[in-house]
């Protein structure tokens, strides 16, 4: 549920299609997941899980497996 | 580059991820795009799906640009810069303070902010000339946020003090040049908040000037501002009576039962009628259109006493038992204006509903149950807003009263040249100068019906031509018994490129406020007096629009023939002695 999510808010925000996306996706995996990208999806995560991030989360959530952990530890589920 | 909304953006609030696909379906759909280009001293690339979304809201398309950040200068001398990109409609110049001088705001000790301030001006002011200097794009400035140290306000050296300072001067700057407006970064920032205006993080990880929620209210505002330059304006707000202008339904509850003034609710409807008297300072005419009895909407008028609005504030009145689209439609055919110039307020979503129905061109907006609400709801009205005003817009609401008045003794005179005589009217006509450029552009820019070409020239456009010894930039004010109608005809003349001593008439136009006066019958007259002393032709063109059908014959009733039609633009000529059109007797000329 929570993968379905992020993989959505993934694609809305990058623009692709959702079958382009796995949890095995990274920011290397597109070319525009990029600094602006990295900001514009962490304001569209804490928007969807009304959650806040720290600076260092935002910049580190470089992949699907490390957005779905920092949710987690967040409590999101 | 206004276009059919092929794309339905939901209504209310978006979430951050669907401002960006809603901006990705926009970029994505054909049509012609209204270009803009942003110079930041953030990065103010984050903004533009905002912008894209908010824009479309309003009716614009936009291919929104950023430049490199902080690189103002270089842009500007840049010939390959998207700033020079052809179909761009505005710049947007968003330079803050804090950004290009950090010293000033870091509070260093040894900085006086004023001087700091100044010299900001002064590179403001380069860029915006230079700008000029090679484009007649319309320029929108940001003035500067008031610094937020809540003790130092009484201090003329602090901070808060002279960045007060600093927007007024900005803005007597900005009017220095041509087409350059301010947009209010200030009252935006104050409108939303100061506090959670700023999210460090963004500020730190990626130089972003606003939070998210910010950004989306910099996007409405900075939409908003350029649909006060791009997008037709509402000429006239329609309101209803009863639980709009008071509380209660004045046949039922009688003057003394209706709520206004005094406390809750009747404070707040007070404070509709101030903000609606306000839009008349602003150009913008009243009209009531109220399912009543007259005589006792009369006696509201007449007697009671925290009535802010008076009767002679409507510059059309519909109080009868007609349904509200008749009366709106009336409204608009004796005001002589279209309705998609009409805003209609109502507090009833029936009659909400049934007129945006029957009227969709009507800007139709309900302002439902809440008193407390309809002072914001007012104030977020697009199609209202102003991005200047000129001497003529502060009178118009005068002038439609006085029209009223010319109407009431067309009725009564015997005959139309009874009429003409009994308006003792006076005209002035004279060539562009400093004083008349901005309402001749203004004119230029709106006038749809009395047009014979609906050329859309730019202000600098107009300013070139004038001082152009192969145009004539003509204009005719006019006055009557009832008072001044300003500045409300315009005509361009250029010189023939063909025919040695022929003028080529490729603007004439007329505000439909005098139509059926003759006036233009005056102002060809001194057309031709310009043009007769080179012993040429005049040659007139009619390129037909959707609303200039009552000029189509305009030529051929005065003397000209016809010579060919390409396109449905037809030509026409007129050989010209002394007194080929003569000035109409009824009108003196001063």
């Amino acid at each position: 549920m929570v993968l379905d999510r992020v993989l959505n808010i993934i694609a809305d925000v990058l623009g692709v299609s959702r079958a382009e996306i796995s949890i095995q996706s990274t920011a290397d995996d597109f070319s525009n997941w990029d600094s602006l990208n990295m900001l514009n999806l962490a304001m569209a995560l804490e928007s969807a899980f009304e959650v806040n991030f720290t600076p260092d989360e935002m910049s580190e959530m470089l992949s699907v497996e490390l957005i779905i952990e920092t949710l987690k530890s967040k409590g999101t589920e | 580059m206004i276009v059919e909304r092929e794309i339905v953006i939901k209504k209310g609030d978006l979430s951050p991820a669907e401002y960006q696909k809603a901006s990705r379906e926009i970029d994505g759909a054909g049509g012609p795009r209204m270009g803009i280009h942003i110079l930041a001293s953030f990065s103010a690339q984050f903004v533009i799906p905002y912008l894209q979304v908010e824009a479309h809201r309003l009716g614009m398309v936009l291919q929104a640009t950023v430049g490199p950040f902080m690189q103002f200068e270089q842009e500007v001398d840049d010939a390959q810069s998207l700033l020079w990109r052809e179909n761009n409609r505005a710049v947007l110049l968003l330079m803050r303070p804090e950004d290009v001088d950090p010293d000033l705001f870091r509070d260093s000790g040894n900085c006086v902010p004023a001087d700091h301030l100044a010299k900001i001006r002064e590179r403001m002011l380069t860029i915006l000339r230079a700008l000029r200097a090679q484009s007649t794009t319309p320029i929108f400035v940001a003035n500067a946020a008031l610094p937020w140290t809540g003790f130092d306000a009484s201090d003329p050296e602090s901070l808060v003090y002279v960045v007060q300072d600093h927007n007024r001067l900005l803005a007597q700057m900005a009017k220095s040049i041509d087409d350059c407006h301010i947009f209010d970064w200030a009252g935006c920032v104050a409108g939303f908040g100061a506090g959670p205006w700023t999210d460090a993080r963004l500020w730190y990880l990626g130089r972003l000037a606003c939070s998210q929620p910010a950004t989306v209210a910099l996007a409405q505002s900075l939409a908003r501002h350029l649909g006060s330059l791009f997008l037709p304006r509402a000429k006239c707000v329609v309101v209803d009576l009863d639980d709009t202008l008071w509380g209660g339904v004045i046949g039922d509850d009688g003057i003394e039962g209706i709520a206004l003034g005094g406390d809750y609710p009747g404070n707040a409807f007070k404070d509709v009628q101030y903000q609606l008297k306000a839009l008349t300072r602003r150009g913008i005419l009243l009209a009531m259109a109220s399912k009543n009895y007259e005589a006792p909407v009369r006696e509201v008028f007449d007697k009671h006493p925290e009535l802010v609005l008076r009767w002679d504030d409507f510059a059309s009145r519909r109080i009868n038992w007609d349904s509200k689209t008749d009366n709106v439609r009336e409204i608009a055919r004796e005001l002589n204006i279209g309705c998609d110039s009409l805003v209609f307020l109502d507090n009833d979503p029936v009659e909400c509903e049934k007129m945006r129905r029957e009227l969709p061109e009507v800007t139709t907006v309900c302002m439902g149950r809440e008193p407390f609400e309809f002072g914001r709801i007012l104030s977020s009205i697009p199609a209202l807003d102003r991005a200047y005003l000129t001497r003529e817009d502060a009178l118009r609401p005068q002038m439609y009263q006085q029209e009223v008045r010319r109407e009431e003794i067309r009725n009564q005179a015997v005959s139309i040249s009874d009429f003409l005589c009994s308006l003792s009217m006076e005209a002035q006509v004279g060539l562009c100068d400093s004083t008349s450029l901005q309402r001749i552009s203004q004119l230029t820019a709106k006038t749809n019906q009395f047009n014979l070409t609906t050329r859309r020239h730019t202000i600098e456009q107009i300013r070139a031509m004038a001082k152009d010894e192969n145009y004539r930039v003509m204009y005719l004010r006019l006055r009557d018994v009832y008072g001044d109608l300003g500045l409300v005809c315009v005509a361009i003349l250029g010189r023939s490129a063909e025919s040695t001593g022929d003028w080529h008439i490729d603007t004439f136009l007329m505000s439909c406020r005098v139509m059926g006066r003759g006036v233009e019958d005056a102002f060809l007259s001194y057309l031709a007096e310009c043009a007769v002393t080179e012993g040429g032709r005049l040659l007139g063109e009619y390129i037909p629009s959707a609303r200039n059908q009552i000029v189509k014959d305009f030529y051929t009733q005065h003397g000209f023939r016809p010579i060919e039609t390409q396109n449905g633009t037809a030509r026409f000529v007129l050989e010209l002695l002394n007194g080929t059109l003569s000035w109409p007797d009824h009108i003196t000329r001063i």
